[in-house]
């Protein structure tokens, strides 16, 4: 047995490199180099259809931006919309985890049939809600025609009703997949002793069920309420930001701002006042979920 | 026919250190036994001498030539693994076959090893079994045991072969092994933290803890003389008596002497090293090592009875020595009752002392 | 007495029986109802589409899905009252939508698994932070770096073409598949790749030969969780393509319009494009919530 040079392992060592290159490229070239172009062009003010070269305004773009009362009106839009549809989706997911947490036949058949949801592709949900909305022939006008006695357009009445609705449907589920994963990860032998010590209802899940559960509680809120800040795809094919601009949250108005206004520099400045306040609200809640 | 030699290993798993510069040579052809506690280094070793862990620094030899720069695949190392890890997604038949068929043996004669050994170890009626997962414990430790011994390899590592086995099961297997290794002839190291299996299996016991050997030696002298405080409490059952006191120079020599007792030191090699008056001790004397009864030349005492454990061919009887407890153990079944008033005495030359300040034994 | 408070137990229990099937009944109907509704509108003439009240019962048809294929651009404008730019039939949308789905998962997963085993077994320095990189890229929202990837595209050359898409649809589920198959391998217990090492196979034969069929099945579901995403996606979509790679999800949202659309016509495409992602949750639906949560949700036991 000689030890002969190991060019195996020496391989080795590198082959993660190897594989992790592609990746990370990937990101710089797509994530990363966009992005300071696009930071370096929001101090621009720049119009593809004018056709003329950028010029240099500096923080004009951003100052503008932020003293438009229609920019602030935009915020409180997108504001109103994700606290609306993040509350009511932990609310109805925190029953629905409650309700699958029984043992019954049928419970794997109901999950899957509740989670579906999830995986529908969000333009055919905004498109097809367009339908179910619809003032003369759509399904949730006539029910809401039979609950209510009048003709109801939903969608030009109450759009914020509207899309608040569209985004619990689709979302709800998700909150409960990870409420019902913290009440899964209770220990069977802390609810079998609060039994014993005949724990109020309140009081078990005040010290039993609420410790346990908090963890994921806070990363479905903050995965629910980021991408709520995010909605585009569901909102642009059911409303397109309207009537007017009542249902444009902010990312449907960089939309419009870039591709059919075509101020691209301002587009981008808004853009990363957007990501500003996302990284924002990650941060406040990840110190929030720290310190509980 | 491989001699191991393994030179001031080292391994830390970040701020762990797991192997704390270990030293051990295995002669070609030997049966040696890794003994210790858990964490104590045993599967880390053997990881580093098949291959699939790399040591920081140190080395091991296989006759005289170091392998670190070989590996695993091509060490030539059959390993049992405690978690028995098998694969999973292939039957019984093709675990076993599986390191035959990466040495590109032959179909045919893959098939005549992987029956012998599987006959050998009474697994014949598993081969066909599509999940090794659906076996039992005891089924797949001796289907992971045919995958290693289907091998001719330079050096057997068994990490706990029999530890997770039933009592009985156990007694066969350690019975077994005397067996494999008489008739393999080859160099194995059997780790486990039982100290009967050990020493029921091995010609030579290396003691480890915290990641170096304490003591290499034959089963009798880690019985008799233990080089430290932690070899003399980890082997033996029941575990050996303890008492702390101080060697003073008496009329006949060196005497021990504890609150209310006193007892004569007679030095196996003759004079004692590293002695002195006052020095702090911990004197040790195993169970089975006092006697019953008046002794003409041992140190005699009055004791009191505790408490009788009759395990049916032995007893283990627990005394008190005023101030100090001990316990004994004596052939037969014997009727002791507590309070019961006895006389016993501790021979001179069993007894070991261990230097308080470090624990090493003074001999 | 006992008797009477066990039947006063007994019929506790029964009544909680029954809450819980009825409020799974409720719940069950709510989240399945517009997906029902799509599938029965697709089945609906244009007229029976349009009646009001809506029709719950009518004779099927399945006269949608062939005009989806069979009617020329002209005749779908007509029905639709849309410029859908449909070239020929709604097959070249899902032939784009296929290509770019195909192609852009081929190459993640490939890519993706490999990196996820390196990174699961070999931990090399950095491992967390970008394992943590990788997590925070899920926040950025993509109307950010749309912009800039607009102009990008139009200056390289790689808007309007099929692979633009995918190498954009690669990098965004790169990520995801190297998050999801890691933890798929942190489960194969290391034992049993050192015992392979051990037993001759060199580490590239343990990598295929032991480690990869024993997440044969997480592989399953991490592919199929990049369908869903890749098929689902639509605002790079809509902005990086025309005419000849435009897939689905743009030529569905080209059906806009309040007057005179053919909605039975609209939901049999929308069914069509939906199918793929109900097959796979019925398939799948464990492991690919698995994905959605980033492992947090290990799937109802």
């Amino acid at each position: 047995m000689t030890s002969q040079p190991d060019t195996g392992s020496r391989i080795l060592k590198i082959f993660p490199i190897i594989l992790i290159f592609p990746a990370v490229a990937l990101v710089v070239f797509l994530v990363i180099f966009p992005l300071i172009w696009a930071l370096g062009l929001s101090f621009y003010s720049y119009n593809v259809l004018r056709g003329e070269p950028p010029i240099f305004v500096g923080v004009e773009n951003y100052y503008r931006l932020l003293n438009s009362l229609d920019v602030w009106r935009r915020f409180v839009l997108t504001g109103q919309f994700v606290f609306y549809s993040v509350s009511i989706e932990f609310l109805l997911g925190f029953g629905l985890a409650h309700l699958f947490y029984n043992q019954f036949r049928g419970r794997r058949l109901a999950i899957t049939l509740v989670t579906t949801p999830l995986l529908v592709a969000p333009v055919a949900v905004g498109i097809f809600h367009r339908y179910l909305f619809d003032a003369t022939f759509g399904i949730y006008s006539y029910i809401a025609q039979l609950l209510t006695g009048q003709s109801v357009r939903i969608l030009s009445q109450h759009p914020m009703f509207a899309i608040v609705f569209m985004d619990v449907w689709q979302w709800s589920p998700f909150m409960m997949l990870f409420i019902l994963a913290g009440l899964e990860a209770i220990p069977k032998h802390m609810l079998e002793s609060s039994e014993i010590d005949r724990l109020s209802p309140l009081a078990k899940f005040r010290y039993i069920v609420w410790p346990t559960i908090k963890p994921l509680v806070a990363l479905a809120l903050l995965f629910r309420t980021m991408d709520a800040f995010r909605t585009f795809d569901t909102i642009f094919t059911l409303t397109g930001g309207g009537p007017g601009t009542a249902t444009e949250v902010l990312s449907i108005q960089i939309y419009r701002t870039a591709f059919q206004f075509f101020r691209t520099g301002e587009a981008t400045a808004l853009a990363f006042i957007f990501l500003v306040i996302i990284l924002l609200l990650t941060n406040i809640y990840l110190r929030l979920a720290r310190r509980e | 026919m491989t001699k191991v030699e393994i030179r001031g290993l080292r391994k830390s798993y970040g701020a762990v250190e797991a192997l704390k510069g270990l030293d051990l040579v295995v002669e070609s052809g030997a049966l040696v036994a890794l003994l210790g506690p858990t964490g104590a280094g045993k599967t880390t070793t053997l990881k580093c001498i098949a291959g699939v862990e790399k040591p920081d620094s140190g080395d091991i030899l296989f006759n005289g030539e170091s392998i670190l720069g070989i590996p695993a695949w091509r060490r030539n190392v059959a390993m049992f693994f405690q978690t028995y890890a098998l694969y999973p997604h292939l039957s019984v038949y093709h675990n076993i076959a599986y390191p035959l068929r990466e040495q590109k043996m032959s179909k045919d004669e893959i098939d005549r090893v992987v029956k012998s050994v599987a006959k050998k170890l009474r697994i014949s009626h598993l081969l066909d079994r599509k999940e090794p997962s659906t076996l039992s414990g005891g089924e797949m430790q001796r289907v992971a045991l045919a995958r290693t011994l289907v091998r001719n390899p330079l050096v057997f590592l068994l990490d706990e072969p029999i530890s997770n086995l039933d009592a009985k099961l156990r007694e066969e297997m350690r019975t077994e092994f005397k067996r494999l290794h008489r008739e393999l002839k080859q160099t194995i190291i059997y780790a486990t933290p039982d100290y009967l299996e050990a020493f029921a299996v091995a010609e030579k016991v290396a003691v480890i803890k915290d990641g170096v050997i304490l003591q290499y030696d034959t089963p009798i002298n880690l019985l008799k003389r233990p080089k430290n405080r932690f070899v003399a409490t980890f082997i033996g059952s029941p575990t050996i008596n303890l008492l702390r006191g101080v060697v003073r120079r008496g009329a006949r020599g060196w005497e021990f002497s504890t609150s209310g007792l006193r007892l004569e030191l007679v030095s196996v090699g003759g004079a004692f090293s590293k002695i002195y008056d006052g020095l702090e001790v911990e004197l040790a004397v195993r169970p089975h090592d006092i006697i019953l009864g008046e002794q003409q030349n041992g140190n005699t005492f009055k004791a009191k009875v505790l408490a009788a454990e009759r395990l049916g061919h032995e007893t283990i009887i627990t005394l008190s020595l005023g101030e100090v407890e001990l316990k004994t153990v004596s052939k037969g079944m014997r009727l002791y009752k507590y309070g019961d008033e006895v006389s016993i005495s501790i021979p001179g030359d069993r007894v070991i002392l261990f230097d308080v300040s470090n624990g090493e034994a003074i001999h | 007495m006992a008797n009477l408070q066990n039947n006063r137990r007994g019929r506790r229990k029964i009544l909680r029986t029954v809450l819980i099937y009825f409020a799974t009944i409720i719940a069950v109907i709510f989240f399945i109802f517009p997906i029902y509704w799509l599938i029965a509108t697709s089945l609906k003439t244009r007229a029976q589409a349009f009646s009001t009240p809506p029709l719950f019962v009518w004779e099927p048809t399945v006269r949608n899905f062939i005009d989806i294929f069979l009617k020329r651009q002209t005749e779908i404008e007509a029905i639709t009252g849309q410029e859908l730019e449909l070239a020929t039939g709604a097959e070249t949308f899902f032939y784009n939508s296929f290509i770019v789905t195909f192609s852009s998962i081929a190459i993640a997963t490939v890519i993706g698994v490999l990196a996820a085993y390196s990174f699961s077994r070999y931990q090399p320095h950095g491992t967390n932070t970008l394992m943590f990189f990788i997590l925070s890229t899920r926040m950025l929202p993509a109307i950010v770096v749309a912009i800039p990837i607009y102009f990008f595209y139009r200056s390289l050359g790689l808007y309007n073409t099929h692979i633009g898409l995918v190498l954009l649809y690669t990098m965004f589920n790169l990520p995801f598949a190297v998050w999801m198959m890691k933890s798929f391998f942190d489960e194969v217990p290391r034992d049993i790749e050192q015992a392979a090492l051990v037993d001759g196979s060199n580490p590239i034969k343990v990598f295929y030969k032991i480690a990869l069929p024993q997440v044969l099945v997480g592989l399953g579901a991490t592919i199929g969780f990049l369908i869903i995403n890749v098929w689902n996606e639509f605002l790079f979509a809509l902005l990086l393509t025309e005419r000849a790679t435009r897939t689905v999800p743009v030529m569905i949202a080209g059906t806009r319009g309040e007057v005179g659309i053919n909605w039975g016509l609209i939901a049999a495409i929308e069914t069509l494009y939906i199918l793929p992602a109900l097959v796979l949750i019925f398939v799948l639906q464990r492991f690919l919530l698995r994905g959605m949560t980033f492992g947090t949700v290990r799937g109802a036991k």
